[in-house]
């Protein structure tokens, strides 16, 4: 079986409880398994990419309560190129500098829907 | 100098402003910015974006007369122009236009929320000349925008409603208070008449802003309801519904039902039914003691399909309440067509019931009808001893009000509990 390794950053507990349940539940839709990390600041999200093979994609909530979702995205970037990323932020606009970090931007709060649509965009699948 | 709009567009509203100037009308100026569409551009492909071009400009030709003037201006800029008889008229239209861009667009499985914002002026109030009437609603746009998201302002004449900054800061502050917990839920519970027990409660959010302190629901609800932010709302009210079972079967707290309000600007969508599904499934959610209020205004247009997706409630279980009942606009057809389970009577039915033989008359003719139709009675707001009294009359039915409980947090509401 197909399988896929990612990473939420989140500092809101509610939020990767959301994020975890709507991407088990379309990767269970997909038949693709599916293993999640979950990191709350950047200094955890730094320390899981340094222990850890390159991730297939991650969700990097940009305002993080240690620094910027900027850090984990550049240091994801260090380790492989490969890795798929996306920001997490309520204000996408803000971020126009960032851009380039990122295959993709996503704006909070987060609805089922279109986080599984964007979701699916980011793996390519 | 001149603007950089099309060449007709100018020739005609140089048109119609002397038509304007020998009537007694005003000619409104809409200069109107759809804005943050940048992200945009990562989930959509030259195609989608045609395609979503092409669905604005026919939802905005939705809502015009063929005498009105239309152009598009720029990326995601348009201007509207059109006879008024008075600036109040010309905040209703913009209103509308704000309302009508409230449900999220689809494009292949991508859904995302229009926000626009609009600069409205007024010939001869606001300006004299073409030039004076687009600078003025393009600055006054660009005034808007910088506050926050859809909203509205005008030339000179600065309604209320559309520029305060209270507006503007709900507008702007909303998705962050949701994600930083400013936004919180307590319980109002629900008292039954006939058992003495209080049997449910309902599930209020309550905003608590760092600078303005308690925003109440009856502004903060109808502006998330404007901005797409209602249904992240009703998500995370249905996730604390979940929460609050898992607390209140710890506690051998059973047979108590929560109930969540519902707003039409969500239930109506198509994303709707789908989250439901997905919450009921992925949630610990005991959906037969869950039950959605929604309001009677819901049920003025599209019963059909109103219809079909409270059936597909019906399949989890869930209960129906109709909420506010009598102030609004329930024909009895709506109450025979459609499956709703309960009826919660307005607090103004309530309110001095006791000295009030009209209203006592209203609240046992409504209580008969809905024993008729096997519904639930609710009855809101009792606040005095006499309206209790009075409501013990009606030992079926469950009354909710401060002479019960003022709205709780969790905990104070299972010790509430407890102790009847």
């Amino acid at each position: 079986m197909e399988s896929r390794r990612i990473l939420l950053v989140d500092d809101v507990e509610f939020n990767i409880e959301f994020e975890d349940k709507v991407i088990q539940s379309f990767m269970k839709e997909k038949k693709i398994d599916i293993q999640i990390d979950t990191a709350t600041c950047v200094e955890e999200a730094l320390d899981k990419i340094a222990e850890n093979p390159p991730y297939d994609a991650m969700i990097i909530d940009m305002n993080l309560p240690d620094g910027s979702g900027v850090e984990i995205a550049k240091a994801a970037l260090k380790k492989s190129e490969e890795t798929r990323l996306a920001a997490l932020t309520i204000y996408p606009s803000m971020y126009e500098n960032e851009r380039a970090f990122f295959d993709l931007f996503l704006r909070k709060p987060i609805m089922p829907h279109s986080y599984k649509a964007n979701f699916a965009h980011l793996l390519r699948i | 100098m001149k603007q950089s709009v099309p060449e007709d567009l100018y020739t005609q509203l140089g048109q119609k402003i002397s038509l304007t100037s020998s009537g007694p009308n005003l000619l409104a100026l809409y200069y109107i910015a759809f804005d943050d569409l940048a992200y945009l551009d990562d989930v959509m492909d030259r195609i989608q974006e045609d395609f979503l071009i092409e669905k604005i400009d026919k939802k905005i030709h939705s809502l015009l007369d063929a005498a009105d003037l239309y152009s598009k201006i720029g990326a995601y800029q348009y201007i509207i122009a059109h006879d008024v008889e008075s600036a109040k008229d010309a905040e209703e239209f913009a209103k509308h236009f704000i309302h009508t861009f409230s449900e999220p667009c689809i494009i292949n499985s991508h859904m995302f929320y229009l926000f626009a914002s609009i600069g409205i002026s007024l010939y001869s109030i606001d300006a004299q000349t073409i030039d004076e009437l687009i600078n003025t609603a393009k600055s006054t746009m660009k005034q808007v925008q910088k506050k926050g998201k859809n909203l509205i302002g005008m030339g000179q004449t600065q309604p209320t409603f559309a520029s305060s900054e209270l507006y503007a800061s709900i507008m702007r502050d909303l998705p962050a208070a949701l994600e930083n917990n400013e936004i919180y839920f307590v319980y109002q519970l629900q008292y039954a008449i006939g058992t003495k027990r209080f049997t449910g409660a309902e599930i209020l959010a309550r905003w608590e802003h760092p600078h303005y302190g308690p925003i109440s629901p009856s502004l903060f609800i109808p502006i998330a309801e404007q901005n797409g932010m209602i249904a992240p709302l009703t998500i995370h009210s249905i996730i604390t519904a979940s929460k609050a079972f898992e607390v209140l079967q710890a506690e051998r707290i059973h047979d108590f039902t929560l109930s969540v309000n519902i707003s039409p600007s969500f239930l109506m969508t198509s994303q709707f039914n789908e989250t439901i599904k997905f919450l009921t499934s992925n949630y610990a959610l005991d959906t037969e003691k869950l039950r959605f209020e929604i309001t009677e205004e819901v049920l003025m247009d599209h019963t059909d399909y109103l219809k079909q997706t409270l059936l597909t409630l019906k399949q989890y279980n869930i209960k129906i309440e109709l909420d506010d009942f009598g102030t609004g606009y329930t024909s009895l057809k709506h109450l025979a067509y459609l499956p709703i389970d309960a009826l919660k009577i307005d607090k103004s039915f309530v309110t001095d019931i006791d000295t009030s033989e009209k209203k006592q008359s209203l609240f046992r003719a409504i209580t008969e009808m809905a024993r008729a139709l096997d519904m639930e009675v609710i009855a809101e707001g009792i606040e005095t001893e006499e309206e209790h009294q009075f409501i013990q009359n009606f030992p079926a039915i469950t009354a909710q009000g401060y002479k019960y409980a003022k709205p709780l947090p969790l905990e104070a509401m299972v010790k509430c509990i407890q102790h009847t």
